[in-house]
């Protein structure tokens, strides 16, 4: 070989000497900047994930508190005493556990203030800080046996080292199923003596060919179905008994309160006072409308005819009044 | 000069190291790839699988597994709207481990490739399911928070509220009988009578345990049967040795076995050789009862009818002109009362009209001292020393009826006190052979003399279904003109009932009375008005008492005579406590729901009445749900 080529050869094994040593350099700098980009990468979806699985529990505390919330309201109204707001109270017990200022058992551990404070310390275990507030809050009908609860809340994640923050606002809601809960105009109406829980109906038909078997049959056990006259559950529970799109309505059993003189003579007026509608929200609301006795029914069964959806078609009676 | 072999040997040599460096480059550039790869795979399908079990719902599962569950029960409707993974949840809590395996593998084991383990965790260390035929060398997990989920604690559970139907439970009774009488200026001849007659009624349903008669008298003959309980059922002679003082005297009998259910009567007959007999404030019979009652209804509306007892006085035979009879009776208007309205009617019998006839024949000859009522054979007093009103010619047998119109400016708040004089006044007596201020409130309601008391409360108004606690105590300690005692009403009370103050006195003058909750108490509750008006029983108004239990109530009552105010004087209180216990916890069965509601009535009102006789109507609640957790649900994957 000349030793020309031999220096060419030399030169082109330096450089190959050269690329090699870069490469090697290159790589190791992109493992690095790799890894920390795995560590970053991991972090974020941590908190991604922390967030996304705060999101889809909100609803659950929403649920969980307001449940519990509505169940205290009711039990307080069933002492005696309606509650003066229900927007009001209801989220005084939903945030704070307290009804008027006095703790309520019921909502012991299992306010949404206690949710977040849970929240909080699963986030501490990540490395995570985490706050929420309120924006708004509602309480309301979405239909006749289900009160929602809306929320919209604001709520941010961040880093404990401050990689990384976000900062998110999201709407909230949760339904509770009133079947189950205490009609405290029953109650507080007849002292007391005569308390009735709300049993949906299932009856999509009352009477038929002059059969009232299923009428009786939601009478005598107090079911509930749903009446745009009537008053909604959280109506009942402020002592309201003017109409809502959301009403429902319930048949007193008329027997009970019959008895109920009998027992307490002494306690005037009567609980049972003949001639009126026994559909609930209309004897203790509008005593003075006219109502018809029906056949096949009990003596002190009667019905008004004045409602806008009249309970006479409702309840399948029309010709069957006396 | 390198030799031409050295030369091969070299380029050799060097083309073996260029190439091992270029396979050291791709080693290590392939390696790096290679070491990458796993661990991204398993990341996605952990936190595929977590977000396909955190927003499948139950309801929307197609599995015959699944269905059959919820057709068997097993799963309720409510878990249709749930998604898997807090179905999983809730089976971990409650320790239905098999079927959330089964309900795992039946919904996961097609969707993960048999390449990969992986399995589902609870709170990190509980297993719920796991497929362990890889043997993990590059592992990765993801989590779901689900609050209201705990192992061993109930997603669901029960609370229940209890209130007492009937409860037994004692009670203090105190009939009053206000200071009344005359049979004035008898002779040992012919001594004077004042008969004294009350009527009461005792419910048939108590069960009496105790039973005593306080009996303050002014009568100076010893001789007679002074009281008469029941036709004869218990009599008390004042001879007896339980009479202390002189003319003044005082007893404490015992007359457990005297009363009756029904009416009782109770008729006192004070003989008189000097002055007038009359009852001291002090007289009240106090009984004790067991009665089994349902909680009651508190009417905002109060009505109450005084009726007078009946006063009879008789003259002496031997002197022809002092028959005058008078009694005190008291009423209580609350404070807080509105619409108040009082209506009165006295009835008279055998009045003597002193004007019609001649005023110097067997009539009362001189009125050298008080005479401003000389003129009046009738004089009324109410809450003052004035008249209300007065009759100088008054029928034999005559009826005063007031209006609520014509009383209403003279009430006061409080203790009210009406007296009524008939043929006398102060110590100044006249009158023909017999005077009566009638009342037999049993047989002649609407003939006899009463103060009827209507009102509306809108204020501490008890709730309903609260029971009511009396009780009663003594002042204690020694004989003064100055008495004061105190109390606390009990933890648990809810709302004040009437608090009265019963004065035992041999003597009396004038009477200041006073409450409050610092010592002495600040706030005049009663002061004699008139002449004779100290009642037996004074009523407390509860503005100036506190029902906290860490409050002092103090009573102080004074005489302003320096009269003799007797440690036998008594204070009645009452106060409510509830019948119903609300919802508490939250469990797992209905039955210890239940439990724990009588549990906590029993507490509430055991220091009032015995627990054994509580007889609870209980209402219970399923389905509440409870903030427990959160659990950590956990999904890894490994290869």
């Amino acid at each position: 070989m000349m030793k020309s080529k031999k220096g060419i050869f030399f030169t082109y094994i330096a450089v190959v000497f050269m690329g090699l040593l870069i490469l090697t350099v290159a790589l190791e700098q992109e493992g690095s900047l790799r890894s920390q980009s795995f560590i970053l990468d991991t972090r974020i979806r941590t908190m991604d994930a922390f967030a996304s699985d705060v999101e889809l529990d909100i609803s659950r505390g929403v649920e969980i508190s307001g449940y519990r919330a509505l169940l205290g309201l009711a039990d307080y109204a069933s002492a005696g005493e309606y509650v003066d707001n229900v927007s009001v109270d209801f989220f005084e017990l939903f945030n704070n556990g307290s009804l008027y200022g006095d703790s309520i058992t019921i909502m012991v551990n299992n306010t949404f203030d206690d949710w977040l404070e849970k929240m909080q310390l699963e986030a501490a275990k990540l490395d995570i800080v985490f706050n929420l507030t309120i924006n708004s809050q509602a309480v309301s009908h979405d239909s006749p046996f289900y009160v929602s609860v809306y929320l919209n809340v604001t709520y941010n994640v961040t880093d404990s080292k401050g990689t990384a923050r976000w900062t998110r606002s999201v709407p909230v809601s949760a339904r509770v199923y009133i079947s189950g809960f205490e009609d405290p105009v029953y109650t507080i109406r007849t002292n007391g003596y005569l308390r009735s829980f709300i049993v949906v109906s299932s009856f999509s038909s009352y009477v038929s060919d002059g059969d009232t078997t299923n009428l009786q049959i939601y009478t005598n056990g107090s079911y509930y179905s749903p009446h745009e006259e009537g008053p909604s559950y959280l109506m009942r529970l402020e002592g309201d008994l003017n109409s809502s799109e959301y009403g429902i309505e319930s048949i007193i059993y008329g027997q009970d309160l019959i008895d109920l003189d009998i027992t307490y003579p002494e306690i005037e007026p009567n609980f049972y006072q003949s001639g009126r509608s026994m559909v609930d929200y209309v004897y203790w609301g509008y005593p003075g409308r006219t109502a018809h006795q029906i056949q096949n029914m009990s003596s002190w069964f009667r019905l008004d005819n004045e409602s806008v959806n009249s309970h006479l078609d409702k309840y399948d009676v029309d010709d069957l009044v006396i | 000069m390198i030799s031409k072999s050295k030369l091969g040997f070299f380029f050799s040599l060097d083309a073996l190291l260029a190439a091992a460096i270029l396979l050291g480059g791709v080693l290590l550039i392939s390696s790096n790839y290679i070491a990458r790869s796993p661990t991204v795979h398993v990341n996605h399908i952990s936190q595929d699988l977590i977000t396909c079990l955190s927003e499948l719902e139950m309801g929307e599962v197609e599995n015959s597994y699944v269905e059959g569950l919820f057709t068997g029960g097993t799963l309720s409707s409510s878990d249709s709207n749930s998604s898997v993974i807090e179905v999983l949840g809730k089976l971990w809590s409650s320790d239905d481990i098999t079927i959330a395996q089964n309900i795992t593998r039946e919904l996961t084991e097609h969707l993960i490739s048999s390449n990969y383990g992986f399995g589902v965790y609870a709170n990190v260390n509980d297993m719920i399911y796991q497929r362990s035929n890889v043997t993990p060398t590059t592992i990765n997990s993801a989590k779901k928070i689900i609050s209201g989920v705990e192992y061993n604690r109930p997603v669901d559970g029960y609370v229940a509220s209890a209130s007492a139907n009937q409860i037994t439970s004692t009670h203090v009774e105190t009939i009053s009988f206000s200071p009344q009488g005359a049979g004035w200026r008898g002779r040992n001849s012919g001594p004077g009578w004042a008969y004294i007659t009350k009527y009461f009624n005792i419910s048939p349903d108590t069960i009496f345990t105790n039973a005593t008669f306080y009996v303050s008298v002014h009568s100076d003959d010893r001789s007679y049967t002074t009281v008469d309980i029941n036709n004869g059922a218990c009599t008390i002679n004042r001879n007896d040795n339980c009479f202390t003082g002189g003319e003044g005297a005082f007893c404490e009998y015992n007359v457990h076995g005297c009363l009756q259910h029904g009416i009782n009567r109770v008729r006192l007959s004070l003989r008189n050789v000097g002055y007038n007999a009359h009852l001291h404030p002090g007289t009240f019979l106090q009984y004790e009862y067991e009665l089994t009652e349902s909680p009651a209804d508190y009417s905002s509306f109060v009505s109450n009818k005084y009726y007078f007892d009946d006063t009879h006085s008789v003259e002496s035979a031997v002197r022809d002109d002092e028959c005058g009879a008078w009694q005190v009776v008291p009423f209580y208007i609350p404070p807080s009362a509105t619409n108040v309205s009082v209506s009165v009617q006295v009835v008279g019998h055998d009045i003597y009209d002193y004007n019609s006839g001649w005023w110097w024949f067997g009539r009362f000859a001189s009125w050298n001292g008080w005479r401003r009522m000389r003129d009046y054979d009738y004089i009324m007093f109410l809450n003052d020393d004035s008249p209300f009103d007065s009759d100088n010619h008054p029928a034999s047998n005559e009826v005063y009826r007031y209006s609520p119109n014509q009383v209403a400016n003279d009430l006061i708040d409080g203790t009210n006190t009406i007296i009524v004089y008939f043929n006398n006044y102060g110590d100044y007596r006249w009158g023909e052979t017999e005077v009566s201020i009638y009342s037999d409130p049993f047989n002649d309601p609407s003939g006899s003399s009463y103060v009827e008391v209507n009102y509306t409360m809108t204020d501490n108004i008890p709730e309903y279904g609260s029971i009511k606690v009396t009780d009663s105590f003594e002042f204690g300690g020694g004989s003064s003109s100055d008495k004061t005692t105190s109390f606390s009403f009990p933890a648990g009370a809810t709302d004040m009932g009437d608090v009265k103050a019963n004065i035992v006195q041999t003597t009396s003058y004038s009477l200041e009375v006073s409450a409050g909750t610092s010592n002495p108490p600040g706030n005049e509750v009663f002061e004699t008005p008139a002449a004779r008006d100290v009642p037996t029983t004074v009523y407390i108004p509860e503005n100036y008492l506190s029902l906290s239990e860490t409050a002092t109530n103090y009573i102080r009552l004074r005489d302003l005579g320096g009269n003799i105010i007797r440690p036998e004087s008594t204070i009645d209180y009452s106060f409510y406590v509830p019948s119903r216990v609300g919802i508490g916890g939250v469990f797992s069965t209905a039955q210890e729901a239940v439990d724990d509601a009588e549990q906590r009535l029993a507490d509430l009102v055991g220091p009032f009445f015995n627990a054994s006789n509580i007889d609870t109507d209980v209402n219970n609640q399923s389905d509440v749900p409870s903030l427990w957790g959160p659990a950590l649900v956990e999904v890894r994957v490994w290869t």
